[in-house]
């Protein structure tokens, strides 16, 4: 079966343990605002426009079916939301400016390409994680790379942000070695403010993962005076005491990584843009949790 | 001892100029007083009569004797550049032509001078001997000034001497086996009088440990500062040791190896750790060193060898098998790291083997070394060299077990090979020549094999013709070359024995041979190979662009190649979307593998033809790539006109996309048993070798398990990575870690470069 996605990242250190092979599937049902893959959100390919490189040769214009690229006063302008995304005007670019987000690949075809490095992956106990997007936006898809991956012998983790039908959880749930847990704010309305989405379905699919035994990381973005308060540190430090499948919290300090990709694709909200969080904020965090008491963090300062 | 008077007398800091002079008229009536046939004796003459312009008194600070210089004239076994014996050496216009103080009298000298050694001079000679089978093919030595396919390097190079047995035996353990050895042969015999030469340079050796001896206790009468005169006077008392003794400490031992070397003109190290194992090992029993003693010891070596500034040579092997005694040899191989640690140079580099039954923490204790912005140990894998080595010299594997580099990473089999690189080719300016049935592109001049050969390929009808003509265009040049290598070698017998090196390089004093005369146990050469990922990502390239899907002819695309791209940017993309080597792409990794296997396998095979006991392709790294490059036109792997040749064996800089992982498993690909080294570079940022050791542990382990032979990594600092946005070309392969994945760092967009950047501390 297929699906889509818009990367496949081998030699991934940070999602998971070991060396590990991501994909990132398409399709998100949360708008974090400090999304650093904001060529997850959607569902389907988009095209994305890279300004600095294009020399308005207009090459793509002749071949756009759609109308979604015209010329006005010697620029280009991407009119994305009439982009089809049928490729046609990226074989023409001669500068590499338009390139597409996502493409279709078959899950038996995604996992023989993750197994070129499964050497790599015995060795220093890594294996393939899906990331997104949101995994679970493609369930299906999600289950039948899960099953591909265990049939394999891969060790399996999936990147969550919680916001899922719970019984998608639990068919996947013997199939997922670990659990990489999103969380991101507590309260609902802070968490609508920040994300477009409430917390309630993500809490209870945490608590559901819990009782079901599952091993879950938690991982909680911080993003420099958004939600590094008090508050939020507390309730991370008593979810870590409460839910006992807690094996480790990581803090997952802001980067800006991905800014510049928000008007790429022609995204109307513009990106957080604020500086990335700093080494010694991080440590500070860190800090100011393990003073609250908080169990399990993946750093010792 | 005082049999030469002069001994008092050759120390100078700097001989004038005018004096220089004298010393090579001296120098010059030495060699032309001898019979042509006695060339033993001849150099051992000559070597004592240049003494005097090259030895140079001890520095503050040092703690062994051995600055010695090389001579504008004279006996250079090797040379910087082209020389090998006795050869004007190429920086003699700024040390001696154009130094103001120069009288006319001496200049008239210099000129006679240089008009009688351009006529004597060994590579002179060879040069005129080379029959027109050679010089047709390849004419030309210029690699560094002109477009060609291959060329051809006079010189001898990559001498690995047997210092192992110099510290057991010492001078007089040595020359007493040399007499030994005298005394069977004939008198009169050749083989008498290389051993009677032998004996010559021995005793001037020991002239010279003693004359040092002598000066720098002079020096320590002069010396107020109480610790340094006592320091000078170790210095003396070392000196006066092994001029008469075998070296009983650490100390002696390395100012044996220090002083044997330069004296030689030798430029690298061998097996350090093994050849002081035992030294240093006694020392540590009697209690007489400590390991900051040792330290300090050979922090003054590594200072020593920078002065020398051999930067492509002094290299210096530890760990890996065949070593005497690997427990005591381990502990001076911690020591020679731990001083790399301290000192962090460019010299000497220093290459770790390792093997799967050895202490681990030598390993280690490199990989820290490396994660604290060393540039080396580089790493060298003996479960794949031996192996590999066994087969590609044809050597048992109890030989194959000395497998060891020197220069820019080529093998030898420690002090009984030679494998000098006495040749060059391009093999992507092979490709382009043919693809123009002989039109040089970049010059639009005739180049390469006889036109007539083209006849049989059906004007490249399909992807095998012209697969086929850039095959035999290769062959037509490596034959040539194998055997210019043999000639030069045959060539230099006939006027040198090298004393110095075949008094220490196996099986000179037992066959009575000097080394090129038939005394090297394994006379081995080596062709320098570039341009070998541009080439096969070309003929990627080609067949599916040409001949499968057809979307452009050959005579097309060499009209893209001719207008370097311009105009053509939407057929550049396409070739450049064309699968490339380095991305564990079967079909591209394929295609470097035909390449890789032809020219090693031609290589090898030539061996035979000619006389030589091996002739091994080396893929190397130094700035040929670059210097060849800006003479080679754009290439159908999408690389534009003048750029560098891609460096060793990695993929096309930014070509490997798929990332490190993947690279590593196209490395692994190509076959390692049929050449004499392929060298492999990665860089990674700071982090990636310190916060996430434990993956990038296994990341390499894999590697080297999967085949991986050799890995030199750099760590680069922010300074680099600020250098790296500004000359992206410079920084291909590095590695970066970005959110999560890792990613060459060329590759991101500016406002994440710039991010990975404020993230970089120093
Ligand atoms: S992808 Fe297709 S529809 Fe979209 S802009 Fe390009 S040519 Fe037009
Ligand atoms: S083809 Fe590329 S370079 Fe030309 S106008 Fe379109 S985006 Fe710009």
């Amino acid at each position: 079966m297929e699906g889509i996605l818009f990367d496949i990242q081998p030699f991934a250190l940070h999602d998971g343990p070991g060396i590990r092979t991501t994909i990132f599937l398409k399709g998100c049902p949360l708008r974090c605002q400090w999304c650093s893959n904001p060529e997850s959100f959607l569902k389907r390919s988009n095209l994305s426009y890279n300004r600095e490189k294009c020399i308005a040769c207009f090459s793509c214009v002749r071949v756009c079916e759609t109308g979604a690229l015209f010329e006005l006063s010697d620029v280009l302008v991407v009119q994305h939301d009439l982009c089809n995304a049928c490729g046609k005007c990226i074989d023409e670019c001669p500068e590499d400016a338009l390139k597409l987000y996502g493409y279709r690949e078959s899950a038996r075809n995604i996992v023989n390409e993750v197994l070129k490095d499964k050497a790599y992956f015995d060795n220093s106990g890594g294996g393939i994680t899906l990331s997104g997007g949101e995994p679970l936006m493609q369930p299906d898809f999600t289950m039948e790379i899960l099953k591909e991956s265990k049939k394999a012998g891969l060790h399996t983790c999936i990147e969550t942000c919680g916001f899922a039908a719970e019984a998608e959880y639990e068919k996947i749930l013997p199939l997922v070695d670990m659990f990489l847990f999103d969380y991101k704010a507590g309260g609902s309305e802070k968490h609508r403010l920040l994300t477009k989405q409430p917390n309630e379905l993500i809490l209870e699919n945490l608590e559901f993962l819990n009782t079901s035994m599952a091993n879950i990381v938690l991982r909680c973005p911080i993003v420099p005076g958004v939600n590094d308060t008090l508050e939020h540190f507390k309730a991370i430090t008593k979810l870590s005491h409460d839910l006992d499948q807690i094996t480790e919290v990581e803090l997952m300090p802001y980067h800006n990584y991905g800014e510049h990709k928000y008007e790429q694709i022609g995204l109307s909200e513009p990106a957080l843009g604020i500086p990335a969080a700093t080494e010694e904020q991080e440590d500070q965090w860190y800090a100011d949790l393990a003073k609250l008491g908080c169990k399990n963090l993946k750093k010792q300062i | 001892m005082n049999k030469n008077p002069d001994r008092q007398r050759i120390l100078q800091a700097e001989p004038d100029p005018n004096q220089m002079t004298s010393i090579l008229h001296e120098f010059t009536q030495t060699y032309r007083s001898f019979d042509p046939e006695d060339i033993e004796m001849r150099e051992a003459a000559c070597i004592r009569a240049q003494l005097k312009g090259r030895v140079r008194p001890v520095e503050d600070g040092d703690l062994f004797a051995g600055r010695m210089m090389q001579m504008p004239i004279g006996f250079i076994p090797q040379s910087k550049g082209t020389g090998m014996g006795y050869c004007i050496h190429p920086d003699i216009d700024s040390q001696l032509l154009i130094k103001p103080d120069l009288t006319s009298e001496s200049r008239k000298i210099l000129k006679e001078l240089l008009e009688f050694w351009q006529k004597e001079g060994t590579v002179y000679k060879s040069r005129r001997k080379m029959p027109d089978e050679v010089t047709r093919v390849v004419p030309s030595e210029l690699y560094y000034l002109e477009s060609g396919i291959a060329f051809v390097l006079y010189r001898m190079s990559g001498i690995q001497l047997n210092y192992s047995k110099l510290l057991a035996l010492g001078i007089p353990g040595l020359r007493a086996e040399v007499s030994k050895y005298k005394s069977t042969v004939q008198e009169g015999s050749k083989a008498f009088r290389l051993y009677a030469a032998m004996e010559h340079v021995l005793e001037t050796f020991s002239e010279l440990a003693a004359y040092y001896a002598v000066q720098v206790l002079e020096q320590a009468r002069h010396m107020s500062d109480k610790n340094r005169k006592v320091e000078l006077e170790n210095i003396s008392r070392v000196l006066t040791n092994i001029a008469h003794k075998r070296p009983a400490t650490f100390r002696e031992g390395l100012q044996l190896i220090y002083l044997y070397n330069i004296f030689d003109g030798t430029k690298n190290y061998g097996r350090m750790d093994d050849s002081l194992a035992d030294l240093y090992h006694g020392d540590l029993q009697a209690g007489t060193i400590d390991e900051e003693e040792g330290i300090r010891l050979l922090t003054s070596i590594w200072q020593l060898m920078k002065s020398r500034d051999n930067r492509y040579d002094t290299r210096l092997i530890i760990g890996g098998r065949g070593r005497n005694n690997e427990e005591k040899a381990n502990r001076v191989a911690m020591l020679i790291l731990e001083t790399t640690r301290r000192v962090k140079e460019n010299v000497p580099q220093v290459a770790l083997r390792f093997h799967n039954d050895q202490d681990p923490s030598l390993y280690q204790k490199g990989l820290d070394l490396l994660a604290t912005g060393n540039t080396y140990p580089m790493l060298y894998n003996d479960e794949v060299n031996i192996p590999s080595a066994r087969n590609a010299f044809g050597v048992p594997h109890e030989e194959a077990e000395h497998i060891i580099q020197y220069g820019c990473g080529e093998y030898v089999l420690n002090h009984r090979s030679v494998g000098t690189p006495s040749g060059v080719i391009n093999l992507l300016q092979a490709l382009l020549v043919t693809m123009n049935r002989g039109i040089d592109p970049s010059t639009g001049k005739y180049q390469g094999m006889p036109v007539e050969r083209y006849v049989k390929y059906n004007n490249f009808q399909t992807f095998k013709d012209l697969a086929d003509a850039y095959k035999e265009q290769v062959e037509y040049h490596v034959g040539p070359l194998a055997l210019q290598e043999y000639l030069e070698y045959k060539h230099a017998a006939d006027d040198n024995a090298y004393l110095l090196s075949s008094l220490l390089m196996d099986d000179c004093l037992a066959r009575g041979k000097a080394i090129f005369d038939g005394g090297i146990r394994y006379l081995g050469g080596t062709l320098e190979t570039y341009g070998n990922t541009n080439t096969a990502d070309s003929l990627v390239a080609i067949k599916e662009l040409v001949y499968h899907q057809k979307i452009f002819t050959l005579d097309a695309l060499n009209q893209m190649l001719k207008a370097n791209f311009r105009g053509y940017g939407k057929e550049l993309k396409m070739i450049l979307n064309c699968p490339k080597y380095g991305n564990d792409h079967q079909f591209a990794d394929r295609m470097y593998g035909f390449v890789h296997d032809h020219i090693c396998k031609t290589t090898r095979d030539q061996a035979k033809e000619v006389g030589l006991d091996s002739y091994l392709v080396v893929v190397i790294n130094n700035d040929a790539n670059t210097v060849m490059g800006s003479f080679t036109a754009a290439s159908p792997d999408g690389r534009k006109a003048f750029s560098h040749l891609n460096p060793g064996n990695n993929p096309v800089g930014g070509a490997d996309k798929s990332g490190v992982t993947a690279c590593l498993n196209s490395l692994v690909k190509a076959d390692t048993t049929l050449h004499a080294g392929a060298v492999q570079n990665m860089k990674f940022s700071k982090e990636m070798l310190s916060k996430y050791r434990r993956q990038f542990e296994s990341l390499l382990q894999t590697y080297f398990e999967k085949g991986g032979s050799q890995i030199m990594l750099t760590v680069v600092s922010r300074g680099e990575l600020e250098d790296a946005q500004k000359h992206p070309e410079n920084y291909q392969n590095l590695i970066v870690r970005v959110g999560g994945f890792s990613e060459r760092f060329v590759n991101l967009p500016p406002e994440t470069q710039n991010e990975v950047l404020s993230r970089t501390l120093n």
